[in-house]
C-alpha cells in the first residue's frame, strides 16, 4: 500500500522507494531494503504496477516504477480499508480509557 | 510480453544497482569502501535468498517444484548406484511377479472360455446326501438328465481321468500318458473340432466298439512328429487295439479348462456302460450342460 502511494505521487526506482519511505516514516519504519523487491516482483506479477528502464538522477540505468489504473483501484481500496480499521482501533482504545 | 529469463534478469540487474547506488552513498557519507559494502548489504538483506523470492514469484510453485523434486531425485539416485540398483531389483521383482501371478489367474480365471456360446455353458452340479456339493453323476442321471431335455445339449466325461493313465505301443516306443474318457458329443458340445480327423461316433461309444482314440496336439507332435498320416493309424491302448480317428488343435487344452495342471494327452471314448458299472459307489460322469 505504501509503495503504491509513493509511487503514485512519483515514478521512481527501487533504492529511490526504499529512502523515501525511510524518510517519510522518519525512520519508524525499518524495513529490510532488499525486501522490497519480492514485493515489486509480485505487483507486476498482479499487474498493479508497471516497469520501464530509464535514468537515473544519478546517471544510472534504473528500472522505474509505475502504478496502473488497476494498481489505484487497489490502493484505494487498501486505504480505505486500513483507515477503518485503524479508526475502529482508535474507537476501541478510547472507550477503553475512558 | 518478456520471458521469464528477461524478468529474471532484470531483477538480478536492479537488484545489483540498488546495491551500488547505497554503496555509493554510503561512502559519500564518509565511510571506507569495505565499511559502505558490509552496512549496504546488511541493510539489504540477504540477496540470494531475495532474489530467489522475487523469482518465485513468476513460478508456478506446484508443479515446478514436483519437477525439482523429481529432478533432485534422480540426481540423488545417480549419487549412489548401489542403492538404485537395489531398488530397482526390487521393484522390479516385485512387478514381475504381480504380473505373472495376475496373468496366470487371468487366463484361468477371468478369461472367457475359449469354447462355443461360453455364456451358456453350465456345469451340473448336486447337492449330496450330506450337504455337500458334488459335480460327478452316475451314467443313470447323466440319462435321466438327457432325456429330460432340461438342457439343449449335454456331454459328460469321465470324472476320474486324474487315476488313469493310458499305455501307448505298438506303434512306437511304449508310453504313459494322461486321458480323459469323454462323450461323443463332448467336442462338437464345446464346437472344438479336431485339427485332424473326427470327433468320436456313437458306435465307438458303445460296449465292444471300435477301439478309438483322439490324440491331443502336443503328444502328436512328440509322437508322431506332426506327420499328418496319423489318422487311421492303429495302436494298442493298454494293450487294447485303437485307431487314431484325429488330433485336437494346439489350442484345445482340456486340463486349462477342466483340469488345472494336468496335461491331458490321449482322449478315449467314454462307453457307458462299462462307466454305468462304475457308478455305485463312486460317481463316475461329470456333465456338462449348454442351457
Amino acid at each position: 500500500m505504501m509503495i503504491l502511494r509513493t509511487l503514485k505521487r512519483q515514478p521512481m526506482h527501487g533504492y529511490a522507494l526504499t529512502q523515501h519511505i525511510k524518510r517519510a516514516s522518519d525512520d519508524l519504519l525499518q524495513i529490510e531494503e532488499g525486501s522490497l523487491y519480492p514485493a515489486l516482483q509480485r505487483m507486476l506479477k498482479e499487474g498493479w504496477l508497471k516497469a520501464a528502464w530509464g535514468v537515473s538522477a544519478t546517471n544510472r540505468r534504473v528500472r522505474i516504477y509505475s502504478p496502473t489504473p488497476s494498481g489505484l483501484k487497489r490502493l484505494q481500496r487498501e486505504t480505505s480499508s486500513f483507515e477503518r480499521m485503524l479508526e475502529g482501533i482508535r474507537r476501541v482504545l478510547a472507550t477503553a480509557e475512558a | 510480453m518478456f520471458t521469464r529469463g528477461q524478468l529474471y534478469r532484470d531483477l538480478s540487474e536492479e537488484m545489483r544497482q540498488h546495491l551500488d547506488e547505497k554503496v555509493e552513498a554510503l561512502v559519500q557519507s564518509g565511510l571506507s569502501r569495505e565499511e559502505a559494502v558490509a552496512a549496504a548489504r546488511r541493510e539489504f538483506g540477504n540477496v540470494t535468498s531475495l532474489e530467489e523470492r522475487g523469482r518465485e514469484v513468476w513460478q508456478w510453485p506446484t508443479f515446478e517444484s514436483f519437477l525439482f523434486d523429481i529432478r533432485y531425485a534422480l540426481r540423488q539416485l545417480r549419487r549412489q548406484p548401489s542403492f538404485t540398483v537395489v531398488a530397482v531389483l526390487i521393484l522390479g521383482l516385485g512387478i514381475g511377479a504381480n504380473t505373472a501371478v495376475f496373468s496366470v489367474v487371468d487366463r484361468l480365471l477371468f478369461e472367457p472360455l475359449a469354447f462355443r456360446d461360453p455364456d451358456r455353458l453350465a456345469w451340473i452340479m448336486r447337492m449330496n446326501a450330506n450337504g455337500r456339493v458334488g459335480r460327478s453323476w452316475t451314467v443313470a442321471d447323466y440319462e435321466n438328465l438327457r432325456d429330460m431335455e432340461a438342457f439343449e445339449e449335454l456331454t459328460t466325461y469321465e470324472a476320474a481321468f486324474a487315476r488313469s493313465s493310458y499305455k501307448l505301443s505298438g506303434d512306437a516306443d511304449p508310453d504313459r500318458v494322461a486321458g480323459v474318457m469323454v462323450a461323443a458329443s463332448f467336442f462338437p458340445f464345446l464346437g472344438a473340432s479336431p485339427l485332424l480327423g473326427r470327433p468320436f461316433t456313437d458306435a465307438e461309444c458303445r460296449l465292444n466298439g471300435p477301439g478309438a482314440v483322439i490324440l491331443s496336439h502336443g503328444l502328436w507332435q512328440r509322437r508322431y512328429s506332426g506327420r499328418s498320416d496319423v489318422i487311421g493309424r492303429q495302436l494298442m491302448v493298454n494293450d487294447r487295439p485303437a485307431t487314431i480317428v484325429g488330433v485336437m488343435p494346439p489350442t484345445f487344452d482340456f486340463g486349462a479348462v477342466f483340469a488345472p495342471g494336468v496335461q491331458i494327452d490321449v482322449y478315449m471314448p467314454a462307453v457307458f456302460d462299462v462307466l454305468r458299472d462304475w457308478a455305485t459307489p463312486w460317481r463316475s460322469l461329470r456333465g456338462t450342460g449348454l442351457m
